[in-house]
């Protein structure tokens, strides 16, 4: 007798106008879900490569601005050094030392630049949260590409807000960068700077050498 | 009175239609701000590394030449002024370089000729141009 339990005793079940209705419906919202999914991937793509470049020269100008004060310090440092070895008088000891600094803090800078490079970007699924905002309601689909777990969307909550941002965020995590640079481990670039001014005058060097590392003070600072 | 209903169901009929293209453009929409926003970090994030290689690279040149100009400044023998002159057509070269412009047309071949010249000086000077990170990272400059 089990077959007579197993049917509804629903008396829709013959109501053939009202089943086929909400089933229409529900495939209607997937199609369309899925029209929209596809449409957003599309855009994803078409956004991404019209905006690359200019994201590249931004970030170009930028890095270019960083670096020059310290690369300018390197080649200060370097070319001492390279002076010191040319005399026999001159000990090679503090000038090296102080060269070996200079290079950490420069690789410092270069190795929080690289860290922000490997966030990894948002991925496409990751966006699927904003499916929401697109008018079509989701609750309705059966499919099981529809449904995500409460990981997932808090993920993509957390991607949305971490990476992608409007053109305030960009400025604010270069706000990020920039600090991070400042507090690389070792001495900061002011206090190196002046350790260089004061072997400049300990080796009896011109004073036009001094002013400019003194600008390169100003620059950074 | 039946132009009205004609035009009802036409509209209706051409809504259902156009439905599935409004969803995809739609998508399409939210899609491209999102891709715009993602571009934009990642080509930034992109550019300030190459940016800040070839910055590096260049203001060493640039400390390195002003520093020889002081020390050779006021030597009057022959050889420190050859040297001196050389050191003095680098500095100028860099000062005439925008390599903070990405766009600059000629920034490959500009670079080349500062690279160059450095190594020129180098010799000139003595000293071993065997500033390795620079020599290797040099290679992987195009975008």
């Amino acid at each position: 007798m089990s077959w007579v339990t197993a049917v509804p005793r629903s008396d829709d079940v013959f109501d053939e106008d009202v089943d086929e209705l909400s089933l229409q419906n529900k495939e209607w919202r997937c199609n369309m879900e899925k029209r929209a999914q596809d449409g957003f991937r599309d855009g994803i793509d078409a956004g991404k490569e019209a905006s690359l470049q200019q994201g590249f020269n931004l970030g170009y100008r930028e890095g270019a601005v960083k670096m020059k004060a310290i690369g300018q310090f390197k080649g200060i440092v370097s070319a001492l050094r390279c002076w010191c070895q040319s005399q026999p008088s001159m000990s090679l000891e503090p000038i090296t030392q102080l060269l070996q600094k200079v290079e950490k803090h420069e690789e410092g800078i270069f190795e929080a630049m690289r860290k922000a490079q490997e966030l990894p970007p948002p991925s496409v699924s990751e966006l699927a949260g904003d499916m929401d905002d697109l008018g079509v309601d989701q609750s309705d689909c059966g499919g099981s590409d529809c449904c995500r777990n409460e990981e997932d969307s808090e993920r993509c909550r957390k991607g949305q807000s971490d990476c992608c941002g409007h053109d305030k965020d960009v400025s604010e995590n270069s706000a990020g960068i920039h600090t991070e640079s400042l507090f690389v481990k070792g001495e900061s670039l002011e206090q190196l700077l002046h350790r260089c001014m004061e072997l400049v005058t300990e080796m009896g060097l011109p004073e036009e050498l001094r002013l400019h590392i003194q600008q390169l003070r100003h620059t950074c600072i | 009175m039946a132009g009205f209903s004609h035009n009802v169901s036409d509209d209706l009929f051409d809504s259902i239609i156009m439905a599935d293209d409004r969803f995809h453009v739609d998508g399409y929409h939210e899609g491209f701000e999102e891709g715009m926003q993602q571009g934009l970090i990642e080509g930034r994030n992109h550019g300030m590394l190459h940016g800040a290689k070839l910055s590096a690279e260049v203001s060493f040149y640039h400390g390195f030449a002003l520093t020889w100009k002081c020390l050779l400044q006021n030597t009057e023998d022959v050889k420190a002024r050859k040297r001196l002159k050389a050191v003095e057509s680098l500095n100028a070269m860099i000062q005439k370089f925008p390599y903070e412009d990405p766009q600059y047309e000629n920034l490959q071949e500009h670079m080349e000729r500062v690279r160059a010249k450095f190594r020129q000086v180098c010799s000139l000077l003595s000293v071993a141009a065997d500033f390795r990170e620079y020599v290797s990272g040099s290679e992987g400059m195009s975008f």
